[in-house]
């Protein structure tokens, strides 16, 4: 590995939070998963879900259906592709590393769905957990953590994280709204995602963050590199 | 036209639009519909609630489709599996009902899922009672007797009785498993009942199996069609009643014509049977106005169920998933159901049912092979 390929670094403090933030996702996972599974909470699930659907309206109806669509396999696919493009020249292992993360994870959207057998609110299969919410949690808390990775400004960072957030929220929406989900799923699908990602993160930066002995730490902003 | 709103009761509402909460009266009325259809709360029984809308009453032909899939079912099985390895067997009762939950969640009907509402917890007491009612006669009949040394022509009594006994528990598992499976099944939000009683059956059950003892099988058509009239007439689906017109002579000519050929076409004929079986039991059912129809062939049914036996085999079990899922796609393609689907008047009228008799059913290893 390169110098010009090594990435910031996590500082023990920094894996051991990032550690504890994920087995906390993914109890609240295992959970959710429990709750939907048992139909525990059922009652209060059939409640939000008529108030969703009574608030239906034709003006929110071509938003909801694009920001549902922002989640959706193909997109995501796609947008981690070009992210990956766009990393290629610069930080090829990172690119990979992302690329590894988008397949994974979307396998592990799928294979998440076995944990809980539910049918949705319109009877379709497969309502736990909500795979659009896991999939952009999953994409934007990457490209969440490329940015610190690489440096980039935290302004830029806060912007990200700030957009990132609210298009999580749209997403889980659109979804609740779409009457393709019951809350539990969308529930399951952030912290599933969540946990997912900080895995993840720990694994890139366990692989690809390391100082080797008598390297320098990288310290140039994104910003300033120019090849 | 003036209409009232769906949601604040205005009742001058033109143009689609409430002047008052502002909703948007098709979409709202649209969106309570989709509620309608989801799955239904745990009920209590018996209660009255939604008549479903809208009826559907077209006279087409509907099928029943089934979306699931292989691979689906085999990560199910695979995680019960593991599951029910590390709970040392406890978790069996939830890897039934996931199953369970899926093949009914994969079953369309007429743009809409079945739903399956059993839960783990019920079949675990469900077994826990089922194995009380089993095991107690077991122990005053068999190992009593032997610690206390009882005399012999005593102790052939009491095996007797115990025979007798487990003659009796059968009709009583069916039953009990038939109320449980039915007031757990639900579609379009509307549960599924059963209401036979137990009395009747058993009498059928015993005079059955009785008189095919006594007629070395020639009896065995009249007492499985009197079986499935029982459970066709006593199921209901809300507050509509299935209804079953078979009469168990109409199948004897097919069955002899099995007998007859069984040896030369080395049991092969049994598929025939089978199949002839089934058509007859499927188009004999009604709803209301619509009828099932069924046109399984025996070469296919032949077909489908030797090369599922042969890929279980072969596959150590593996293959267990995708012979369920070809079993239900093969049913599904040769039944459909012919003439108005009239479910406007139907009401939720569902009953509640232990899981004792399924318990039971699972004890006795009983398929009972009733649709």
């Amino acid at each position: 590995m390169t110098a010009a390929e090594r990435i910031r670094p996590l500082t023990a403090t920094q894996r051991h939070r990032l550690g504890l933030l994920a087995l906390v996702f993914a109890a609240a996972f295992c959970a959710a998963a429990a709750l939907a599974e048992g139909r525990l909470l059922f009652g209060a699930e059939l409640w939000v879900q008529q108030r969703v659907q009574a608030g239906r309206s034709p003006r929110l109806e071509r938003p909801m259906r694009t920001a549902s669509l922002l989640g959706s396999g193909g997109v995501l696919v796609a947008a981690a592709g070009v992210a990956c493009l766009a990393l290629w020249r610069r930080q090829r292992r990172l690119s990979l590393a992302l690329a590894v993360v988008a397949a994974t994870g979307y396998l592990a959207s799928d294979l998440a769905k076995l944990v809980a057998i539910r049918q949705r609110p319109n009877t379709v299969m497969w309502a736990f957990p909500s795979a659009h919410t896991f999939g952009i949690v999953v994409f934007l808390g990457m490209l969440v953590y490329l940015l610190w990775a690489l440096d980039v400004s935290p302004g830029r960072r806060r912007l990200a994280t700030v957009a990132g957030a609210l298009a999580v929220v749209a997403v889980a929406g659109s979804r609740l709204y779409l009457n393709a989900h019951w809350v539990g799923d969308v529930v399951g699908g952030v912290a599933g995602g969540a946990a997912f990602v900080l895995a993840g993160v720990l694994v890139i930066d366990w692989r690809l963050g390391a100082v080797p002995a008598g390297a320098e730490p990288p310290t140039r902003r994104l910003d300033t590199v120019t090849g | 036209m003036a209409e009232s709103c769906p949601r604040c009761g205005r009742a001058d509402v033109t143009g689609g639009r409430c002047p008052q909460c502002g909703v948007a009266v098709a979409l709202f009325r649209a969106s309570l519909d989709k509620l309608r259809r989801g799955p239904a709360a745990p009920v209590a029984a018996p209660v009255s609630a939604p008549t479903l809308a809208p009826p559907t009453v077209a006279a087409a032909s509907r099928r029943l489709v089934f979306h699931g899939s292989g691979p689906g079912l085999f990560g199910i099985q695979a995680l019960n599996a593991l599951l029910t390895l590390l709970t040392l067997g406890v978790f069996y009762f939830w890897a039934k009902t996931r199953v369970r939950r899926y093949v009914y969640g994969e079953t369309e009907l007429d743009g809409d899922r079945f739903a399956y509402h059993g839960t783990g917890r019920e079949l675990l007491g469900g077994f826990a009672r089922g194995a009380a009612v089993f095991f107690i006669p077991i122990a005053l009949c068999s190992v009593l007797p032997e610690l206390y040394q009882a005399p012999a022509e005593v102790k052939a009594a009491l095996r007797r009785l115990l025979w007798l006994v487990g003659l009796l528990l059968v009709p009583v598992a069916m039953v009990g498993a038939r109320r449980y499976r039915l007031s757990r099944t639900s579609w379009r939000g509307i549960r599924f009942s059963f209401r036979g009683r137990v009395r009747e059956f058993i009498g059928i059950f015993v005079v059955g199996t009785t008189l095919t003892s006594l007629t070395l099988g020639l009896y065995y058509p009249v007492f499985i069609t009197q079986r499935q009239a029982f459970m066709i007439s006593n199921a209901y689906f809300g507050s509509r009643k299935l209804d079953f017109d078979g009469r168990g002579r109409d199948l004897m000519r097919p069955f002899l014509t099995m007998i007859l050929l069984f040896l030369p076409t080395l049991g092969l004929s049994w598929f025939w049977f089978s199949a002839r079986r089934h058509r007859y039991f499927t188009e004999h059912t009604r709803f209301g106005l619509t009828r099932f129809r069924s046109s399984v062939p025996g070469g296919q049914l032949a077909w489908l169920q030797i090369t599922n036996a042969v890929a279980i085999v072969l596959t150590l079990g593996l293959a267990w998933p995708w012979t369920v899922v070809r079993g239900l796609r093969f049913t599904f393609r040769y039944l459909r159901l012919d003439g108005p689907l009239d479910v406007a008047d139907v009401h939720q009228d569902a009953r509640a049912a232990s899981a004792t008799g399924e318990g039971l059913a699972g004890l006795l290893d009983a398929d009972f092979g009733v649709s």
